[in-house]
């Protein structure tokens, strides 16, 4: 199943390149800003949801991880056209120091009918949230098992879909440990649900014993 | 199960977008309200007792909370102080923003390798003093704000266990004191590299005195 990652959040009235708004920004434009969180909010939410199994949990990191970037903002300026991976980073930094709050998952998910009169798509929505926690769940107890760095690499590569040359800049390390920790990643994956099949890397080039020793050694 | 069994990407619930919109912008905008410079009449307003106001960032994790503190003029030995917990922790006192080389000691003593310095709001150390910064400092596991300090008194929780072999807990102190208020923002960074002296150089990175916030 994909992440069906799609790009509606970005259209807006604003076509002013992710760049040019966060030069703005910068500058003091929280306006600016506002666009950059309309645009890759979605994106964010969802990241926070795959590495969280909580709807809730991911709301609030994804307030966060606005906040903070707003925050850091002169510390950085994005290098590629898109300020998403830059988010992405900002958020990757705060989920590791995330510790899920059943409290305020609980709380969250009580929020989603509030205001809400319970019609049928309202009731849907909740009943799918929750079984998309469940279904995240089981995949992050076979995800928890890998080294959080290559969870991490995962999570950003394949499934918030960004290039390795992103993440890379994302986790500051080099694109060729971004490759390497993805095929381990999915290698030892394989071997955890059963299917220890040959793995390749995403290029499709067979690793050999000697390659994956180079690599358990980065 | 696989890792390719994630569910499709949501939304958020209706009408959330824009009440998260609304409320960062409003964050933002007392932010801004923070960074820029007190007018004289404002700052003529205050008076009362001397306090601290501490608010700790550690680098990349976000995390900013706030405490007073009264300064009592204490001597170097006993203004800041750093005790080891039953848990393994630290326990650091703050009670003044100043004898930053004491507390450094008192680390050190302890088995933590760290640097502590104190500066003036609008001022970091260089960062050229060390060549080894770590991007990820750990955030609030390795630093975080004790919850029942004795009124009066900042107590940060510093957990040693979570530095690697080789790393440094460089805490930068900046300070702020118009009239009888001081603040100060205590930001936590780590290096795997040895630290050289501080050099002040301009910060985006300031205090209020008034209201004990940082910003930048």
């Amino acid at each position: 199943m994909g992440t069906g990652r799609d790009e509606r959040t970005q259209v807006g009235v604003d076509n002013r390149s992710d760049r040019a708004l966060w030069d703005a920004a910068v500058a003091g434009d929280p306006e600016a800003f506002g666009v950059l969180f309309e645009r890759h909010a979605r994106s964010v939410y969802n990241h926070c949801f795959r590495r969280t199994a909580s709807w809730a949990d991911a709301e609030e990191l994804m307030s966060t991880v606005f906040l903070e970037a707003w925050r850091r903002r002169h510390e950085v300026r994005p290098l590629a056209s898109s300020a998403r991976p830059w988010f992405l980073g900002v958020a990757n930094n705060l989920l590791r120091n995330h510790r899920r709050s059943h409290r305020r998952r609980g709380a969250a998910l009580a929020r989603l009918a509030v205001g809400a009169e319970c019609t049928p798509d309202v009731a849907d929505d909740v009943a799918g949230r929750l079984a998309d926690e469940v279904q995240m769940a089981r995949v992050l107890a076979l995800v928890s098992r890998l080294p959080r760095r290559d969870q991490e690499v995962l999570a950003l590569c394949a499934w918030s879909e960004l290039s390795y040359q992103e993440a890379a800049a994302v986790l500051d390390v080099p694109v060729g440990t971004v490759r390497s920790r993805l095929a381990r990643a999915r290698r030892r994956l394989a071997e955890l649900s059963g299917n220890p099949s040959p793995v390749a890397d995403t290029d499709g080039v067979r690793l050999t014993r000697a390659s994956r020793k180079a690599e358990e050694e980065l | 199960m696989t890792e390719h069994d994630i569910p499709q990407e949501r939304d958020l619930p209706a009408g959330r977008l824009l009440q998260l919109k609304d409320e960062l912008m409003t964050q933002i905008q007392n932010d801004l309200d923070v960074d820029r410079p007190p007018s004289p009449a404002r700052l003529s307003t205050r008076r009362g007792r001397r306090r601290l106001g501490l608010v700790a960032a550690a680098v990349a994790a976000g995390l900013a909370l706030a405490t007073p503190l009264v300064l009592g003029g204490h001597d170097p030995a006993s203004a800041n102080t750093a005790v080891r917990t039953d848990d393994g922790g630290i326990l650091i006192t703050i009670r003044e923003g100043k004898h930053p080389k004491e507390l450094q000691q008192r680390l050190n003593a302890l088995g933590v390798p760290a640097v502590v310095d104190f500066l003036e709001s609008g001022t970091e150390c260089d960062r050229a003093r060390s060549t080894g910064w770590v991007d990820q400092p750990r955030g609030e596991e390795l630093f975080t704000w004790a919850d029942d300090a004795p009124d009066g008194e900042s107590q940060l929780v510093l957990h040693p266990d979570l530095l690697e072999p080789g790393e440094t807990a460089v805490f930068e102190f900046y300070i702020d004191e118009v009239g009888d208020n001081v603040a100060s923002n205590v930001v936590l960074s780590i290096s795997d590299a040895p630290v050289g002296p501080c050099t002040p150089v301009p910060s985006s990175a300031i205090v209020d005195a008034e209201t004990g916030i940082a910003g930048g």
